[in-house]
């Protein structure tokens, strides 16, 4: 008894380091990008711009002739859909023959807080598919978005259709009357002049409040019982290492930019515009009635930080004749880490892919 | 889904009320007599820790939920960081007035003075690789047309003793 309590106060006091490390990240004027650990897959950066730096991973075996550009949320880094062989998304899609370019997002400094949807779809994303085309010689792209990356990939499908051949989303929140989690409930619940003076404060949101919010929606497992599961399980192979990099991960919380965070907060999630096709960027509505290229929304089934009702609608929503919902069961961060994922939903994706390979059009 | 949580919730509590209050303590009074193991025993305590703790995260997802509490978490929440960011305002506020005092008290360079420094000395490193390359080329030029010098040799030349004071 006495020996579980000692490993798991030290792994418990190993996690306190590795938050605080995390916060003490967040604070800097510029986030460390160094403190990423090494990529699984290798990866060449064709192209830096505005806060994007892009990524290119080159596919194995017969590949696709359309490629596909990963765009990533923008709240921690995103090392987390390359994290370790057999448990990254970019391993199996590019296995699969998938040319993977692959959007990690610079974070923001004090100089970004003007940025907001606008800077982020019409600058930088547009900048990036712009990039992606060029450098494969074709006119359309598919786009695969993770949660925040998945209501980017929405917004510019919407405001450039044409130049998306396949809208790929999994985990996306996309309608914020769901409140059956503490987190859009929150959210929701938030007065306007609580985001203007968050802004007014730090210009950007900072990284603790962000890390703060998804800490509290599970307080028990973040206070105590993930150690005790790495007591249970340290002698499993490949367990050890794989809690390491992912507690990094969930450590690596960067700042949002101030104006980016105020529309999410406002026009996104408390008016819940991007569902009644009323939401602007750049002056330009998003009327997700003009994605019509083939659509695939995948879902965690036990998702508990983006419930599985928020992401449901998107189908219904969009012009598309092709959408459908894929639904498994699997978590936020299992949908990418978990290795049945690996087995079982993302080889779906990669063939989903494979069969509209090559249709132009829409 | 509210249903399946309540019956988790229902399964979670009697999982944990039957492995704390019966499990456990046969499994050591097993243990102890000699007839069970420590691996048994330490089964039915995992059972119940799990039990237990599935129990206190439902209810807390139940908590989260519920409207009334989840007005109540906002406006406390609300509150709490309304009187935290303002204070970090009036932090932030007297930290930029005394940093500006001490600067200009101490006679310090500002970050402005630093950046223009910095820019000045990029600039005099640039000229300075300009005028080396220059001389440089000319070096070559010069080297290729002209024969070759001898060199210089100057004679050492002793110091002369020092002449004592008659």
């Amino acid at each position: 008894m006495l020996s579980v309590f000692n490993e798991v106060s030290k792994y418990w006091l190993e996690g306190a380091v590795r938050s605080l490390d995390g916060i003490r990240y967040g604070l800097r004027a510029e986030y460390p990008l160094d403190t990423d650990p090494p990529p699984t897959t290798p990866y060449r950066v064709v192209y830096q711009g505005g806060k994007t730096k892009l990524r290119y991973y080159a596919p194995v075996g017969q590949p696709l002739t359309t490629p596909l550009l990963l765009v990533y949320s923008l709240v921690k880094r995103p090392y987390i859909l390359d994290l370790m062989p057999r448990r990254s998304v970019v391993e199996t899609l590019t296995n699969q023959g998938v040319p993977v370019y692959f959007i990690d997002w610079i974070p923001p400094t004090p100089d970004d807080t003007w940025r907001g949807f606008d800077a982020y779809l019409n600058g930088d994303l547009a900048a990036a598919v712009d990039v992606v085309r060029k450098r494969e010689g074709t006119d359309q792209v598919s786009l695969l978005g993770y949660c925040f990356g998945g209501l980017l990939t929405t917004m510019y499908t919407a405001l450039y259709p044409r130049q998306v051949s396949n809208l790929v989303n999994f985990t996306l929140p996309l309608d914020m009357s769901v409140k059956e989690l503490p987190l859009q409930s929150l959210m929701g619940r938030m007065s306007p002049a609580m985001t203007d003076l968050i802004v007014a404060t730090y210009g950007n949101c900072p990284a603790w409040l962000m890390k703060a919010g998804f800490e509290g929606m599970a307080p028990l497992h973040h206070a105590f019982d993930k150690y005790v599961g790495l007591y249970r399980a340290k002698e499993q192979p490949g367990y050890a290492e794989m809690f390491e990099l992912f507690e990094r991960w969930m450590n690596s919380d960067v700042p949002m930019a101030g104006r980016i965070f105020k529309e999410m907060q406002e026009d996104v999630s408390r008016r819940n515009l991007l569902v009644k096709n009323r939401f602007q960027a750049g002056g330009r509505t998003v009327d997700l009635k003009a994605i019509e290229c083939p659509v695939l929304n995948v879902i965690g089934e036990h998702d508990d930080v983006v419930h599985p009702k928020s992401s449901l609608p998107l189908v219904d929503l969009v012009g598309s004749p092709d959408a459908a919902n894929l639904v498994f069961p699997t978590g936020h961060i299992g949908a990418a880490v978990s290795s049945g994922a690996q087995k079982r939903l993302w080889p779906q994706v990669g063939a989903w892919l494979r069969e509209r390979d090559g249709e132009v059009g829409h | 889904m509210a249903d399946k949580n309540a019956l988790q919730g229902f399964e979670d509590s009697l999982t944990a009320s039957r492995a704390w209050l019966m499990d456990l303590p046969l499994a050591g009074l097993r243990w102890s007599l000699g007839f069970g193991s420590r691996q048994e025993t330490a089964q039915a305590a995992w059972s119940g820790y799990d039990a237990s703790v599935g129990l206190a995260k439902n209810a807390i997802y139940t908590l989260y939920r519920n409207p009334v509490f989840a007005d109540w978490a906002a406006s406390n929440l609300e509150a709490t960081l309304d009187g935290l960011l303002r204070w970090q305002q009036v932090g932030n506020a007297m930290t930029r007035t005394l940093l500006a005092a001490t600067v200009q008290a101490a006679d310090l360079p500002t970050r402005q003075d630093v950046a223009s420094l910095h820019a000045e000395v990029a600039l005099l490193r640039q000229r300075l690789d300009e005028v080396n390359a220059t001389d440089a080329a000319a070096e070559d030029t010069r080297g290729a047309s002209a024969k070759p010098r001898e060199p210089v040799v100057t004679p050492l030349v002793a110091p002369a003793p020092a002449r004592r004071a008659a």
